[in-house]
């Protein structure tokens, strides 16, 4: 376990600092959202079709 | 939904910066009005600075079938957050000190993870880690300082809040 005596690598740093911070609005990023959900659905789906077709395809090649 | 918080939540983070990791920002589209309140309430009324990392933004970005679906992607993440922290160089001096304490747990990590990590050892007590992924962030290494849990109708997802405070490990 460390005991805080680790050397330069271990030592805390300066975070870099934000001054003005955005508020979310979430009215205008609700839109955004679904869009996105609805884009890693689909995603996801061409995803298993892919894997799909791979493990087909290497079935035929090792001559299952 | 709601998102259920501990009494001590916010007065953990309060002034200090957040990391999201790539599992927030998955869970944060699903459920955008209740991650907008809690990020709202953190920024404004907490002082706290939302931060990520360009390799999380890569994992999130990647697999987007269209150009403009990435653009989209893109800014969704970057109305969130306040800044990227940069992972330099130096970083890497931090991250093989955490591989010495992961040991074989280390070997199924992303390198994303490790980078999240490495963070956390770099800036120690300023800096915390919200993520779902609560197995690649043992608490024999790191401090689970608080948690969130989000209510669904159907589920309950928990997130950890972590540090890298060794003195709560002496």
């Amino acid at each position: 376990m460390l005991n805080g005596n680790e050397g330069d690598a271990m030592k805390a740093y300066e975070l870099p600092r934000v001054s003005k911070k955005k508020k979310i609005d979430i009215k205008k990023l609700e839109f955004l959202s679904k869009k996105i959900k609805k884009y890693f659905e689909e995603e996801e789906e061409l995803i298993k079709k892919k894997r799909n077709e791979n493990s087909s395809s290497g079935r035929i090649l090792l001559g299952y | 939904m709601k998102i259920v918080l501990p009494v001590e939540f916010f007065l953990v983070i309060k002034d200090k910066h957040l990391i999201l990791d790539t599992s927030v920002f998955i869970d944060a589209f699903s459920h955008i009005k209740d991650f907008g309140v809690l990020f709202n309430q953190l920024k404004v009324q907490h002082n706290v600075t939302l931060v990520t990392t360009e390799h999380v933004l890569i994992e999130f970005l990647k697999g987007s079938t269209t150009e403009t679906r990435l653009d989209e992607k893109k800014a969704f993440f970057e109305k969130i957050i306040d800044a990227y922290l940069p992972c330099r160089p130096d970083l890497l001096k931090n991250l093989l000190e955490l591989l010495k304490l992961y040991k074989i747990d280390s070997k199924d990590l992303s390198l994303t993870d490790l980078y999240l990590g490495a963070l956390l050892v770099k800036y120690r007590k300023n800096i915390f880690l919200l993520t779902k992924d609560l197995t690649d962030f043992p608490t024999h290494i790191f401090n689970r300082a608080t948690y969130a849990t989000l209510l669904e109708a159907n589920s309950i997802r928990n997130y950890g809040v972590y540090n890298f405070d060794q003195s709560n490990k002496e």
